[in-house]
């Protein structure tokens, strides 16, 4: 494994790492929306990332630790079913007001 | 047309407009008006000054009383937040800092403190609320001259040793204090906090991998007890407007007591 090798001196990253980590991580989650993944970690889509987004996927594993990568693509269906309820909600709302 | 129809006619072109109400209902004759003095009327009261002197009392009253009610209210929820006899959140604890030096509960005597439960490989919620925590800080310094005492204390005591602690905190605000400790001690140091986190007990150093903790600020008083928690949802001016309100209206624990045996002690049960 390559990436712990670079882990043996035990440092948190720091925050222009953090930031350099969350920046690959929005392009890749990007690319990921062009081609309407939700789901990174889906079974049935690793050939359609590889195939479209092989290069941003690299380095975003290339800007964050394993455990960073596997977080968030984790979370990337939760936010996006969060984003969507929270946006339902606004329409209903809105549209409540306009029958008002 | 003989005069004498003439004058009828005449007569009847007078007295039609007499038939109009009068311009004055006053009956002719009656007493006058105009002598009487309004001494005896209660209306005399309700001058403008009397009207302005009203109003500013009575708008002082209900700010005192308002502004009274709110401290009670605070100060009930701060006591209920205590609890009885052993505190519901907080207690002893024995980590160091991020020089070595060991910090306790003593060291939280003396001013309000700010806790926040953490670790140094946090991918995304503790960097951003690390950072609301130093504009909390600002904003309580600037708008309200009020100074905490910002602890962090690590979820992740395999990983982060007080060097990296420091490494790590240089990215925040400069007076935020870093701890850690022996794994037993952080344990039951976030058991006192209720803080719920899943750090393995024997992991290898260098090992990857994330804690999943509970996040919440906890504000302490002077004295070290646990007066309240914030959570993610409060934005930096909201916080800072509750801790504010929290600060303004501490008591110590001996006036609170005294508060509680007088006779105005029912306000407090």
């Amino acid at each position: 494994m390559g990436l712990f090798s670079r882990e043996k001196t035990p440092q948190a990253p720091n925050r222009s790492k953090r930031e350099k980590c969350w920046e690959s991580r929005d392009i890749f989650f990007k690319c990921l929306d062009r081609i309407d993944v939700v789901n990174p970690l889906d079974k049935n889509v690793q050939g359609k990332i590889k195939k479209n987004c092989s290069k941003e996927d690299a380095q975003f594993q290339k800007d964050c630790v394993a455990s960073w990568v596997k977080h968030f693509k984790e979370k990337r269906p939760f936010d996006i079913k969060k984003e969507q309820i929270l946006r339902e909600a606004a329409e209903q709302q809105a549209n409540a007001q306009i029958d008002k | 047309m003989s005069l004498n129809e003439l004058k009828s006619k005449d007569l009847k072109s007078e007295a039609e407009p007499k038939k109009r109400k009068p311009l004055s209902r006053l009956p002719v004759g009656g007493p006058d008006y105009s002598k009487q003095t309004l001494k005896r009327n209660p209306i005399e009261f309700l001058t403008w000054k009397s009207v302005v002197v009203f109003v500013i009392f009575g708008s002082a009253l209900t700010y005192v009383f308002t502004n009274e009610k709110e401290k009670l209210k605070l100060r009930r929820e701060a006591e209920q937040n205590r609890g009885m006899g052993k505190p519901l959140i907080g207690g002893p604890f024995n980590l160091i800092d991020t020089e070595g030096k060991p910090f306790t509960q003593e060291n939280l005597k003396g001013r309000f403190s700010i806790i926040y439960f953490g670790f140094t490989n946090c991918p995304d919620i503790c960097p951003d609320e690390l950072d609301k925590l130093g504009l909390i800080l600002d904003g309580l310094k600037s708008k309200y001259n009020i100074e905490l005492q910002p602890i962090f204390i690590t979820c992740d005591p395999a990983r982060d040793s007080p060097q990296v602690i420091k490494e790590y905190l240089k990215d925040f605000h400069p007076s935020i204090i870093g701890l850690t400790g022996d794994y037993d001690e952080i344990k039951k140091c976030c058991k006192n906090y209720r803080v719920y986190f899943s750090t393995p007990r024997n992991v290898k150093p260098g090992q990857d991998y994330l804690v999943d903790h509970s996040i919440f600020f906890y504000l302490m008083d002077p004295e070290g007890e646990f007066i309240d928690v914030l959570g993610r949802q409060y934005d930096a001016e909201q916080a800072i407007d509750k801790i504010k309100s929290n600060v303004s209206v501490y008591q110590p624990r001996a006036e609170r007591e005294k508060a509680k045996a007088g006779w105005l002690g029912f306000l407090y049960k």
